[in-house]
Parts: C-alpha cells; structure tokens; sequence
C-alpha cells in the first residue's frame, strides 16, 4: 500500500476514535472479521473462481460529477465516498438501506453513462482483494476459427467488438453493460461450451509498493 | 513505496566533494604498484598498463589520476570525443604525471575519453582501461543529490550499493553507457513527463492514459519516484542521477484504471520499441492471501517475451512484495495482522517464470523488514529500511509525498523517502538497461542468467531457525530464499554482457499430475504435524540439463492454505520452501484453498531435471491461543501436483 494511503487510514482510525470495526468498515465497507456470504462464480478459461460480494459498496468508474452532484449521493443521501487514490475509480459506502446490487442496476439502467458495480472479494472477507465490473467482458474464440467464422459468431449472438486484441487469436474485448449484467453474460457464454474462455474485463485492486 | 521515518542530513554536496568521491570510488589514489616488468637476466621491458584510470570532471577541465606504475617515471595520456581511444586514435599529451588536468574545456560538451600509458627506458607499455568524463561546473550541472543517493554509492556502508559508477565511468565500445537508446516503460501510477529531471528523457507522445487516453499520464506520486530511480537525468544540474540516466522513459498508469485489459495492454504496448517494462506494483501486500493473475495477463507475457525487441524478448521487472511483515500500519484496525506475512511466490503475477522478480535490502546490505522472501525472487536491490529511504524525484511543488520540505528535502521536487520492492525494482531495470546497451542481442533468459550469475552475495551469514539461509544449489549456486542469487552488481552484470554468448533454445517438460503421496489412499495432511506427507514425480528424458525455472502447480481440498509449509526437492538435492505457515486477513477465512495455483522457483538454476523430485506438505497450524481470532480447526488433504519444468539442453 502507497505510504499516503496508509497514512489516510491511520488518520481515519483517529478521526473514528480507533474503533476497529469502524476504521475497517470505513476503509473497505464492512469490518473484515464479518464473514462476506453471496458468492458468484466466473471463469478464467477452465479455472473456475469464487467472489464474495460486499454488502456495503459500489464503485463508481470514470466519475465525472462531484460527490454531492452524483446521482448516487442523490438517490442515497447518506451514502459516501470513500478515501482512495484511484482517479478512475471511487467507491461509495451505502448505508444498508439498498444493496449495491440494487443500487447499482437502478443507476446504471437510468443513466446512459453510468458506470456503476457491486464490490466482490477474492475471499470471503472484506478485507480480501477487491474486483468490481466497469463493463465489458473478454472472450477467447476458438484459435483455429477463421476471422470471418468468428466474426459471424459473434454478430448471430448480437455481441459488439469493442476491440480486437493482437495479443492472440481470435481474442475480443466485448461490449457489455457494467455491473453484474457484465458477469452474468460472460457466465452464459462460458456454459455454452462454444467459447475457450469469457470472463469480465475485471477492475482489480492493486498497489503500488 | 515506503515512507522512512529519518531525515537525511542535508546535501553535502560540493564540487570537490564529488570529486573526492568519484576518484575514490573509481580507486583513485590506490598506490597498488604494478609488478616489476623485468627479471634478472632478461632485457628491460615496457612498463605495464596502469591499474586503472580515473577521469572526474571540473568547471572547464577534467582531472586524470591514475596509480603510479613501477618502473615509470612518466607517462602519455591519450584523448578524444569518441569512445574506443587508443593510442593511434586519440590526442596524445606527453610526459604527464598524475594527477593531470586536461584543461580549456567548454562545459556541457564531450564527453571525453582517455586512456593512459607508462613509458619506462624501454618504451611505451600498453594502455589503461578507458575512462571518460565531461567538463560541467558543479554548481550548475552536477546531480546535487547524487552524493545522498547512496544505493548509488554507498559510503556509510561501503560496498553495499549497486556499484554503477565504474560502468558509467568505463563505456565498452558502444560509445555510450548511460543507457541511451534503451526504452523503459514504467507500468504504474502516472508519470510526471515534465519534470525538470526527468523530462529530457521522456520520449514525448508515446506513454499512455487509460483514463483519459491521451499520450499524457501526468499524474502519478509513485510513478514519478520509480522513473527518478532508473532514469533521472545527470549532470543536468538538477537533482538526481538515475541507474541509466540517459534512458528513454514512457509511461503507462495502469493503476489509474487497473483493468483486467489494460493489465495485458500495458505489459505489451509499444512492443517492440520498448526494451523493458517496469512494474512496481502488485494485488494487495501484508495480506498472506493468494493472489492469482488472470490468464489474459498470461497472453500477454508470453506475447512479449515472444515477440519483444525483435523477437529477443522484453524484460519484465517485478516487485517481489512489501508484505513480509504481514499488515502492521494500524493496530487499531480489524486489517491489522503481523502474521498475515505474505511470500512472493502467492503473488500470480511475481512468480511467473517470465519475469525478473526483486527483493529489497537495505542500506546495511541486510533483507528489508518488508522484503518478502520467495524461491522464485532472483535477485535484489538496495531499497529503503528503518533507518534511511531512497533519494529520487517527486511530483513538482507540493504535489507528490514531499508535499512540506521538512522532514524531506528543502526541494519539493526531490523526496529521500521513497522505497520498497518498487524502488529496488527499477534499480534492477537501470541495470538491465546498461546490460542490453552493452550487448543488444541479449534474450530475455539471458538477461535472467546474466543477473543471477553476477549477483553478488549479501549478508552471507544470514541464518533462520533451520540454519543457514545461504545454501549451494546441486549447481554450485549460492541462494537464499530472502535474497535470490544475491544483490545486483552492475558492473559484473555489464561486463558479462559484453562477452556473452546467449544460451540454447528454451525447452521444456511438463510431468503428469501425480495424486499419489507417503500417507496412502487417504491422502490426509495430518494436522500440527512436522513431518507431513509427501509425494514423487520422476523425471526422465526431459533433455533439460541446466535448469532455468521449475513450476510446481499444487491444489489440496485443505480449507485453509496458510497452514500448509509447500517444500520442493530436486534429484539434485537443493531445496525451495514454496509456501510457509501463516495467516491471512479476515481471520479463519482469508486464506483460500489452493486449487490449481502454480508456484515457482529460480533456485534450481542450473540443475539437471531428470531424477526423482519431491513435494513435502506439512500443516504446521498450531493450537491457536483464546483470544486469536484464529483457530485450528482445519484439516484437509492432497490433491494433486504438477512439474514443468523450463531450461536448456547444454
């Protein structure tokens, strides 16, 4: 972790009196001795991967509004955001009145720019490595596919390329709404069997060190 | 990064302070006097070569010395504007004696090479080793920081630095050695491309924002340290000097929008016009948990190593990891957790065999309390410890971590405390850059072996609670799980590149999975035990001799991974503790399972593979005490594990 974000927790836990479960709960939701329970499944190719969802956040990817402007400081007054050094990406704490779910498909179905995604964790705590869904999932096609086979493919199933990658054959970057519906879709392409791989153009957590 | 807690004392620097110290650590003023050049009996002969020669700059003149050489009353000194001076080539100025000043220079050109003669009652004797200089007036174009930069220069404690300085001092043959013409991307943060240090060396419309995309990744309090490290501008009077600081730099902010894409897109953009790619930066740190990278990511390596400088590969340089200490900022949050100490092989993206995975020491040559240890680091580099950070550039004004001056530098635009495996890493890309500016047609494996055969060992006596942590590799290789193959050395590696023969073609085996172990059908890891379980693959006709990099891919349905202590035994003997006991953040929880996670290590280099390997597994999870928000309650079995094993024929 950068140094000033360590320290911007260490101030947040004098600004909350020290209290553990609130100076962890600011930082990433809910306290990290709270077992996260709602898990989903994606697949990285043939490997299989479990995500706990957070109860209590929803990244917010290229914010543009101000926090009081955002629509959903608006919808949810008592929703914050969160300390954080990533220009593009905030999260926003919710105040247990709406799941981020919810929240985050009412958002992005209202606003044609919104970019709105639950939080899931690598394990089943909130302290664990955070992803969330700015859109968008990759599909591997079978290599041995023509171009134009798989471009067909992709077009039967109404799926938009928004880049070709050249890193291997018959890669894609495709166009999908952010949020779950990013994971639901590259979860049904999977199933089919048709693809090698699809899975979320994930946002990860990372740092520098 | 991390943030030291010292202040260094102010600059201390002068011109003739730097002089003083550029001739010492060139060894000026050694008095090592050559052997006698005749013997009783024989004709006289010519004096032998200076020892070594030393060119130090001045305010319009350049200062030679160079260490007496018996039988040689005076010397010739030879000069020109190009590399490779010999005494055919260059001006000669005759009957000098050293000290000698090669005055009447303007400031800012060159530079200038020279090399030295003995001349004796027999004639002219054979030239010393080139050296070159360039007049500057030290107040205005020395780097007024160089001298605080001490992994540069270590003079507290001598020796424990990267020894660049003979490199920069002694160009081969290339006319260059301060890494121009060598490109460096910086996958980080940002970049500041203006900054008065840095900004001659940014190669101006080819870095990338992945917020905005544009071509500036302005911005970037970390990546704009990093870039000070490797590539900060010298005798520029400004600052600070970096490894190579004539290297070109880009820059992409991944970690602005750190996407599973932009992850590939970073490690493979402006291939192959970019030599080597730097990242400082990893999932979490102090977590002790797992953490995979994605297999797009995977593409992308291989495409670059595949495909990078003209099908030579790019470099990849990793940050092993500040987690060693587990997580110990605010013992008043629930994340708190000392034992949560993380190994650098759970990291998915350090421990791929296609990347040069770094450690960190400190000042004082010993492993850096973040440091992680791992069998897949090769090797280290000074970084910051307890005591002292790492001198190098910062955001302009009060933008980046020197927002105030004091307890930093005066200039805000310098910072002595940065650190981490992120510093230590681009010190190592520094290196590489001089290694690939030496000899161009170096690979990507042979930048690996060069490293791991030059590195020098640091802290030999360092020992743990099983003895010993130096030991020899069935190759003759000294390791260290928390050092690799040692500290960088610039000047070995330098060298050795510019002779070297690149290695045979990559081969590889993979083994079958093998399920079975020592404790029968069941499999069972028995629970706080010692001794655990162990299993076998035997390796034959693999046709690989010298091993590079062996992978061990390993699942058990054990719920709780940070129990288990992973060991891995070569035919040869040499072992690789790939995982140890530890906890992970979130209690009971944090540490998943291990399900098809692959582990790595250098530590066979140069081993034959055929032959029976070993995996040992031992749950070494003891009774947890009352109030630990850990318990031991976990017990599970062995799965499965796999061999593949990279390296060469001859």
């Amino acid at each position: 972790m950068p140094h000033s974000s360590r320290l911007a927790l260490l101030l947040l836990a004098a600004i909350l009196g020290s209290d553990p479960a609130l100076a962890m709960a600011a930082a990433r939701g809910v306290a990290a001795s709270t077992p996260l329970t709602q898990t989903y499944t994606w697949y990285d190719g043939e490997q299989e991967r479990t995500v706990w969802i957070n109860p209590a956040l929803v990244a917010e990817f290229n914010p543009t509004a101000s926090e009081d402007k955002n629509a959903l400081k608006q919808a949810l007054p008592a929703a914050r955001v969160l300390p954080g050094k990533n220009t593009g990406m905030r999260l926003w704490q919710l105040d247990g009145s709406t799941t981020p779910t919810g929240m985050s498909r009412s958002l992005n179905s209202r606003l044609p720019q919104g970019k709105y995604s639950p939080v899931l964790h690598d394990s089943p705590t909130a302290a664990s490595r955070m992803r969330a869904l700015p859109g968008n999932i990759i599909v591997y096609l079978n290599p041995a596919w023509s171009e134009a086979r798989a471009r067909a493919w992709l077009q039967s199933r109404g799926l938009v390329v928004v880049k070709k990658l050249d890193i291997g054959t018959n890669i894609s970057i495709l166009k999908t709404d952010p949020g779950l519906a990013a994971l639901e879709l590259a979860n049904t392409l999977y199933r089919t069997g048709e693809v090698v791989a699809a899975f979320p153009d994930w946002w990860q957590e990372t740092v520098a060190r | 990064m991390r943030k030291t807690s010292i202040r260094l004392t102010n600059p201390w620097y002068s011109p003739i302070l730097l002089l003083l110290l550029l001739t010492a650590c060139s060894g000026g003023g050694k008095s090592n006097p050559a052997p006698l050049t005749y013997a009783p009996g024989l004709a006289p002969q010519a004096p032998s070569a200076p020892a070594s020669l030393t060119a130090a700059q001045g305010d319009g003149f350049i200062t030679l010395t160079w260490p007496v050489t018996s039988g040689a009353p005076s010397y010739n000194l030879y000069w020109s504007t190009r590399s490779g001076v010999t005494v055919s080539s260059g001006t000669k100025i005759s009957s000098v004696t050293s000290p000698q000043i090669h005055g009447g220079l303007t400031n800012g050109t060159g530079p200038y090479y020279y090399i030295v003669t003995a001349v004796g009652s027999a004639g002219e004797g054979p030239a010393s080793t080139q050296a070159v200089a360039s007049p500057a007036n030290g107040a205005t174009l020395a780097d007024p920081l160089f001298t605080n930069q001490w992994h540069l220069n270590n003079t507290t404690f001598t020796g424990e630095d990267i020894k660049v300085i003979p490199v920069w001092n002694t160009c081969g043959t290339g006319n260059t050695c301060r890494g121009e013409g060598i490109r460096i991307a910086l996958v980080d943060d940002g970049l500041e491309i203006k900054h008065e240090d840095l900004s001659a060396n940014v190669a101006t419309g080819f870095s990338y924002n992945y917020v905005d995309n544009t071509n500036d990744p302005t911005g970037g309090e970390h990546g704009s340290s990093v870039a000070g490290v490797v590539a900060a501008r010298d005798l520029n009077g400004l600052g600070v000097r970096g490894v190579a600081p004539r290297a070109n730099l880009v820059a992409y902010n991944f970690l602005a929008a750190s996407t599973v894409s932009n992850a590939a897109d970073a490690e493979i953009r402006g291939t192959p016009d970019v030599h080597i790619y730097n990242n400082s930066w990893g999932p979490p740190d102090g977590q002790g948990a797992l953490a995979a990278s994605d297999s797009l990511w995977n593409i992308a390596i291989a495409y670059g190593l595949v495909n990078g400088r003209g099908g030579k590969g790019s470099i990849y340089l990793w940050a092993g990891g500040n987690g060693a200490a587990g997580d110990r900022v605010d013992p008043a949050s629930s994340n708190y957790c000392p034992t949560c100490v993380d190994n650098s092989n759970y990291d998915g993206y350090a421990n791929h065999h296609g990347v040069i995975a770094v450690c960190a020491v400190g000042s004082n040559g010993l492993a850096a309390y973040y440091s992680e240890a791992g069998a897949n680091l090769l090797l280290c580099a000074p970084s910051s410890d307890t005591t002292i950070g790492i001198t190098t550039t910062d955001r302009s004004g009060a933008l980046g971590s020197n927002a105030s001056g004091a307890p930093d530098y005066p200039d805000l635009n310098y910072t002595n405390a940065f650190g981490g495996t992120s510093s230590a890493t681009p010190t190592v890309a520094g290196v590489v850059a001089l290694m690939l500016q030496a000899n161009p047609n170096l690979g990507w494996r042979d930048v690996r072996k060069i490293l791991a055969d030059t590195a020098r060992v640091n802290n030999p006596l360092d020992s743990g609670p099983s003895g010993p942590e130096w030991t020899t590799n069935g190759a003759g290789y000294p390791v260290n799980h928390r050092y690799g193959f040692g500290v960088v050395d610039a000047t070995a590696a330098v060298t050795a590149a510019r002779t070297w023969t690149n290695l045979g073609p990559e081969l590889s085996y993979t083994s079958a999975f093998s399920t079975s172990t020592s404790a029968g059908p069941s499999n069972a890891i028995p629970d706080n035990n010692t001794t655990g379980i162990s299993s076998s693959i035997n390796v034959t006709g693999s046709g690989i001799t010298k091993i590079e990099t062996v992978e061990v891919t390993f699942s058990a349905n054990h719920p709780r991974s940070g129990d288990l202590e992973i060991t891995l035994t070569s035919p040869m003997g040499a072992k690789s503790i790939l995982a140890t006991r530890h906890d992970c953040v979130g209690g009971n929880t944090g540490c998943s399972a291990y399900s098809g996670w692959v582990f790595s290590s250098v530590r066979h280099l140069n081993e034959t593979a055929d032959g029976i390997w070993s995996l040992t597994v031992k749950d070494l999870a003891p009774p947890a005490p009352p109030a630990s928000i850990f318990t031991d309650v976990y017990t599970g079995t062995f799965q499965s594990w796999r061999l593949k094993i990279y390296g060469r024929a001859t």
